[in-house]
């Protein structure tokens, strides 16, 4: 089964760098391929996303207040899909954090997002905006998930 | 050179059969990171060009064969060699890598490989990132001033709960589980695969080790928390099929939640 995975992803090395600017500075994403050899030119398509002039770190709410409401996010690309969270805020806390679209391309991505995600969703609920910088354990969707809640974060203002 | 912010310095490479990401934090220009991400990411392609044992070709396989003596594999692949004999006899054998019948230094590889593209970006001057080859994470730095990275580990009984969040200042973490992969860690001394523990997160300063201690406190079982006791400068978390856990004490400092 293994042999399969390594088959799939093997003939599709290829990356893609992306910069997001601090607000401030020119606000376009710039794109920049990395690679080397043959494989240079091949790009696994959506394969990483920063959202336009987000960063991925947040202050961890000091200072602003949010709005009460929902929020969504911005649609995420990574390397198997798509991914969009909503947070909820009420009494200036996140009461719930849904996934408004995560579509896998891949089925075993998906296998793995139907675990990760709902984890993830619990940690941005008990963490209350505090940033999970990495998942040891869960592969694949953590970063994707810290910028999508991360943009929905922002639109709240917390 | 266009001077940006590397807050969102993400990069996502398919290789080895995973999936390593990059997380660089803190002012670089554009032109630096992606001269370190081209360097970390080509390291990262040799090495499974190198060290694949699905490839037929590969300098590893061509050694398991008979076909290459140790003297004419590159120095790496020998480093790789001298790494499994250290970490069978620091495991008492339960990290073994000849337990399938040849020599399969996967359980090696991934995590020193991903040491190894820390230190490329760090002899870049990108001394705060984050590697993550598949839940398996190398830190270093921190994500912006006066802040420490913070490490959730994965639960691996609720889908829907972490076994801890940790905070890291540099180091790594590394957890070995039966939940994603299956019962893939084989106990080399009943040749049978390992279920007594749903998973094993080890803490410590570099990946290699911290994941090749993890994979053996899987195999170990019930022993486990008792050989990881012994271990100095690594602290760990067990958890049962049961749902029941148990942690090292500076296991349970590192803990935010």
């Amino acid at each position: 089964m293994r042999r399969a995975v390594i088959a799939t992803v093997g003939t599709a090395v290829g990356l893609v760098l992306l910069l997001g600017y601090k607000a401030g500075t020119p606000s376009k994403p710039q794109e920049v391929s990395v690679g080397g050899g043959a494989a240079a030119t091949t790009t696994v398509p959506g394969a990483t996303t920063t959202a336009p002039g987000s960063t991925t770190t947040t202050t961890g709410g000091s200072g602003g207040s949010a709005t009460a409401g929902t929020f969504t996010g911005q649609l995420v690309d990574y390397a198997y899909g798509d991914l969009q969270v909503a947070v909820t805020i009420k009494d200036n806390r996140v009461s719930d954090v849904s996934v408004v679209e995560n579509e896998a391309t891949d089925p075993r991505s998906q296998m793995i997002d139907s675990e990760a995600v709902p984890i993830l969703q619990q940690e941005a609920l008990s963490a209350q905006g505090v940033n999970i910088d990495v998942v040891s354990g869960a592969t694949f969707t953590s970063d994707a998930f810290a910028q999508a809640l991360q943009s929905a974060l922002q639109k709240a203002g917390k | 050179m266009t001077p940006c912010d590397a807050g969102g310095g993400l990069a996502r490479l398919e290789v080895m059969g995973t999936v390593v990401s990059f997380a660089i934090r803190g002012p670089a220009p554009a032109t630096l990171l992606e001269r370190a991400l081209y360097e970390a990411v080509s390291w990262l392609r040799w090495v499974d060009e190198t060290f694949s044992t699905y490839k037929s070709g590969s300098e590893v396989n061509r050694f398991d064969r008979g076909e290459l003596p140790p003297s004419g594999c590159c120095p790496e692949v020998r480093q790789v060699l001298a790494l499994c004999h250290q970490l069978n006899q620091g495991t008492g054998g339960f990290f073994d890598a000849w337990a399938r019948g040849r020599w399969d230094p996967s359980g090696v590889v991934k995590g020193w490989s991903i040491d190894r593209a820390s230190d490329i970006l760090l002899a870049h001057g990108l001394g705060d990132h984050i590697v993550d080859g598949g839940g398996d994470v190398r830190l270093r730095g921190a994500p912006r001033p006066g802040a420490t990275w913070t490490v959730g580990v994965r639960h691996p009984l609720q889908r829907d709960a972490f076994a801890a969040a940790l905070a890291v200042g540099a180091g790594a973490v590394a957890t070995s589980g039966t939940y994603e992969r299956g019962l893939h860690v084989l106990d080399p001394f009943t040749g049978r695969a390992a279920c007594t523990l749903a998973s094993v997160t080890v803490v410590g300063p570099d990946l290699t080790t911290a994941d090749a201690y993890a994979t053996a406190a899987l195999a170990m079982g019930r022993a486990a928390p008792g050989w990881l006791e012994t271990l100095d400068g690594y602290d760990a978390q067990v958890t049962t099929p049961e749902g029941r856990g148990w942690s090292t004490e500076g296991f349970k400092r590192l803990r935010v939640a």
